[in-house]
């Protein structure tokens, strides 16, 4: 089995949720759906204030460029566009729509046949997106051109605390699978295979059971960042994609399982992408479990669907390693909001930074080889050509390095700073 | 803006690895205690005086720099380990004030003036032992014997040699009932031995460094290279697979490379450079050690090395994830292969040259030949000559030694041919002696006679009892065996 070296271990805290059934989060009351739920260009609202939606209706048409249409989440009345904080703090454009408590449906018109280009245009024009976390919409990532003859599938959820992917391989395997083979037509790829962690046994077992011909299972070493997209083709492929190239250039393209899920939905029961399941857990949380929840839920709902402490030490959107942490619960979720976790004071470190004192496990640690503490002292002395030296341009931002630091420094910070930099004055 | 709730928010990782760095000094403070308790059991309480003063010298002179610099105090214990680490690399009856110039220079000089904690470029311990090396040469070169709580309160100074200063006369003959060698190697391992109050115990030492490793404080790749590094060194430079051994378990060299190699500012980042950093390492003590005018190159190597690290950080990095050529070709692992490839010919070169060397049929000079006699002793007839340098003139020499096997002691030597004008050996200085305390014999002891040039005659003959001795062992015990 090929491995990625180093990384880190931290504690899984799955087991709370791990083993709960999908449940269902209650529509909300109003929902407002953000134009950006992507990367690239916000969506563009195709309603009007006062208009009557149904649910799986059109709310926004992809703009022009990358980016993805939006639909309505529930059946209701379209109050207008309105500005409402995000995820990261700025106030962006979210259609408000208020639930007239009907859940009349829509469906998309059903594929008269399934080709290649047709589930293209489907994946397109259903609006899914990389649900994993990283929100790059999936008709172009799926759009090689015949350059990828393997597709990956990340079932690794290396995060800790998440468990909607280990949910869904375990609810919907067979829907997976079909959506794994709908995206592999799609990219023209002539083998799949699904990388699972070794802390899903269940998992693992089930989908070796189901995949078939030309679908593979490779159970992989816990350590995160496992699902990191490079070291996820390591790990599945033994291939290294380029410093600087996409995973295309090394023939393979890399969907998540619940991304996979989406095309099966989108492509066979013509539903939209309007919903996903989320994990919501963290020691705060007295009722933890995955849910399926519409777009543009508050998070203050599902806090109160998990008897959640509002007041507790940190919520976090996403995994502890990487996720945001939420200073509203007005933020509504999105197509990428995988889990929200309500962390108590034994489950997040409020840090303070001290002096390094040159340990090195920084540079152990680091998935992509690089030297953080290097890094973070040339970003200080203001010597970018340095940081460059020392690796910052490739960081992938997966926090190890802050996490193992004995020092507590923001390492992460630094380092993603200083390719910021780097980038902006192309240096 | 009203809608955003006063929650706590902070970067990611918001999980953390629950070390810090107060919990990694304490671990290497634990790490050392086994050190300390031997340190103390075998050279008294006056050891663990000398000790405690230069923990307090070092922490409160990093708290009275602090003060004056204006800096808030420090708390994090790395003091405390630069002290303690010092104090156990004292000899065990140094003067007061040795301790305290120590410690000030350690933690003032070489730590604070250079940014404080992590900002060092150089070992603190390790400079400052070197400093006092050079400022009070014969205060830091005094060792005394170790005595099992015989030393407890006693302060008194009984200079005792340490096997790298004076050989294997330095030991004692037999250990625990093991005769020779396996004797040394048995009081070398137990720290039996004169030298330093922490670094004579290897079983505590190993001790520590069993727990540093399983705590992950340390990189085992540092002090296993370079030991590993140190016995092929020795092997090339002594030229003995038994010196190996030695070598490895006297002095400083296995404290040295667990608690002072393993520093981690002055220690490479990257795990490649910590073996090249090892080899070098390993490589310097040796020369020092063989070659130079100490008789011990630990802290000097450890010196030298910190000296090239932050050159090997800068020049010698992590081949990065996917990282590629101009020409788009993966980069070339070149540090991981060599690095790789260079320890397993040390492993290689340790397996094929021990097992030669040990095996290699000895070549005796002397015994001509040997035989065991009806009450079961060993009777050897050896030959050999005795240059008189006065005269020019080169005497042969031929006895019959006898030795008795159960007590393992000569028991009788039988002059056959010696010199007619008086020159002859003094019989009765071997007569009744181990092999161990022949070889211990020093020129001294043996110019007896400083008026005739019996001199000479008694160190051939001393030379000719222990190749006796060695083919009893080799040869003679063996075939009994067998």
């Amino acid at each position: 089995m090929a491995l990625f070296g180093k990384g880190v271990h931290p504690k899984g805290h799955k087991a709370r949720t791990s083993g709960a059934e999908i449940g269902v989060c209650p529509a909300p009351r109003a929902a407002y759906v953000p134009l950006s739920q992507h990367i690239g260009a916000p969506a563009v609202p195709v309603v009007e204030a006062g208009e009557r939606v149904l649910r799986g209706q059109l709310l926004a048409k992809k703009a022009e460029g990358l980016s993805a249409n939006v639909y309505s989440p529930i059946a209701g009345t379209v109050k207008g566009v309105v500005g409402h904080i995000a995820g990261g703090g700025k106030k962006v454009g979210h259609i408000l729509v208020e639930s007239d408590g009907t859940d009349e449906s829509v469906s998309l018109s059903p594929l008269p046949e399934i080709t290649p280009e047709s589930v293209l245009a489907r994946v397109e024009e259903a609006g899914i997106v990389g649900m994993g976390g990283a929100g790059f919409p999936t008709a172009a990532k799926l759009n090689v051109s015949g350059r990828a003859d393997i597709l990956v599938v990340n079932g690794a959820e290396c995060e800790p605390y998440i468990t909607c992917d280990e949910r869904i391989m375990l609810e919907y395997a067979d829907e997976l699978l079909q959506g794994v083979r709908r995206c592999m037509l799609a990219c023209g790829a002539k083998s799949a295979v699904i990388g699972i962690e070794k802390n899903k046994p269940e998992a693992i077992a089930l989908l070796s059971a189901k995949c078939g011909e030309g679908i593979s299972v490779r159970a992989l070493r816990t350590r995160y960042p496992q699902g990191a997209e490079k070291q996820l083709i390591y790990g599945c492929t033994g291939r290294v994609v380029p410093e600087g190239k996409l995973p295309v250039d090394a023939g393979v393209v890399v969907v998540n399982v619940h991304t996979a899920l989406s095309v099966y939905r989108a492509v066979d029961l013509n539903i939209p992408c309007y919903e996903r399941v989320m994990t919501i857990s963290g020691g705060a949380a007295k009722k933890p479990g995955n849910f399926w929840v519409k777009n543009g839920t508050p998070l203050r709902e599902l806090a109160a669907l998990c008897e959640a402490d509002e007041n507790c030490a940190r919520i976090v959107s996403g995994g502890p390693m990487m996720g945001e942490p939420v200073f509203s619960l007005k933020v509504c979720t999105t197509k990428t909001s995988s889990s929200l976790l309500f962390l108590d004071e034994g489950e997040c470190e409020s840090k303070v930074a001290s002096v390094c004192i040159g340990c090195g496990r920084c540079v152990q640690a680091c998935p992509m080889g690089l030297s953080p503490t290097f890094i973070e002292e040339a970003l200080f002395r203001k010597d970018y050509a340095e940081a460059k030296r020392y690796g910052a341009p490739s960081c992938i931002s997966c926090g190890c390095c802050s996490y193992v630091c004995p020092a507590k420094r923001f390492l992460a910070q630094s380092v993603k700073l200083a390719k910021k930099i780097i980038r902006e004055r192309n240096i | 803006m009203a809608e955003i709730s006063n929650y706590k928010v902070a970067a990611s990782p918001h999980q953390l690895d629950s070390s810090n760095t107060r919990k990694i000094m304490l671990d290497v403070l634990i790490a050392l205690l086994p050190c300390l308790v031997c340190g103390v059991v075998f050279f008294g309480l006056y050891a663990l005086l000398l000790v405690v003063i230069c923990v307090a010298t070092c922490f409160v002179s990093e708290q009275i720099y602090n003060l004056i610099r204006k800096k808030p105090l420090t708390f994090d214990l790395s003091a405390v380990v630069t002290g303690l680490i010092l104090g156990l690399n004292l000899p065990p009856r140094a003067p007061w004030y040795i301790p305290v110039i120590g410690g000030v220079f350690a933690i003032i000089v070489v730590k604070m003036l250079f940014g404080g904690l992590g900002k060092n470029f150089a070992n603190p311990a390790a400079t400052a032992r070197v400093f006092l090396l050079l400022a009070y040469s014969s205060l830091m070169t005094q060792y005394i014997g170790a005595d099992i709580a015989g030393n407890i309160l006693s302060t008194d100074t009984v200079t005792a040699p340490t096997y790298l200063g004076g050989g294997t006369a330095a030991l004692a003959g037999e250990f625990w009932g093991v005769r020779d060698y396996w004797g040394y190697v048995l009081q070398l391992l137990f720290g039996y031995v004169g030298g330093c109050i922490g670094e004579t115990c290897k079983v505590a030492v190993i001790a520590g460094a069993v727990y540093l490793t399983a705590r992950r404080v340390i990189d085992w790749r540092i002090p296993l290279v370079y030991l590993l590094t140190a016995a092929v060194m020795v092997l090339a430079c002594y030229g003995s697979a038994s010196e190996i051994l030695l070598q490895l378990l006297s002095g400083g060299m296995l404290f040295g490379a667990v608690f002072m190699a393993t520093d981690y500012a002055t220690s490479p980042k990257w795990r490649y450079n910590r073996i090249l950093y090892a080899i070098g390492l390993g490589v310097i003590t040796v020369l020092i050690r063989r070659f130079g005018t100490y008789p011990e190159g630990t802290s000097l190597a450890i010196l030298i090395m910190n000296l090239l690290v932050p050159v090997m950080d800068k020049y010698l990095l992590p081949v990065r994830f996917g990282q590629t050529t101009k020409a788009g070709k993966p980069y070339p692992q070149g540090m991981k292969w060599s690095m790789r490839g260079v320890c397993l010919a040390l492993v290689l070169a340790l397996a094929v040259a021990v097992p030669v060397l040990a095996l290699q049929p000895m070549e005796y000079v002397y015994v001509k030949s040997a035989q065991v006699n009806e009450a079961g002793d060993y009777v050897f007839e050896v030959e050999g000559a005795a240059y008189l340098a006065d005269y020019d003139y080169t005497q042969p020499l031929a006895y019959t030694v006898t030795i008795d096997s159960e007590k393992y002691i000569v028991s009788e030597i039988i002059p056959v041919t010696q010199s007619t004008m008086g020159y002859v050996a003094e019989l009765a200085l071997f007569l009744n002696k181990t092999r161990h305390e022949v070889a211990s014999l020093t020129g001294e002891d043996l110019s007896v006679d400083s008026k005739t040039s019996a001199t000479y005659t008694n160190t051939e003959l001393r030379a000719m009892i222990v190749e006796c001795f060695d083919y009893a062992q080799r040869e003679l015990e063996g075939k009994a065996n067998g």
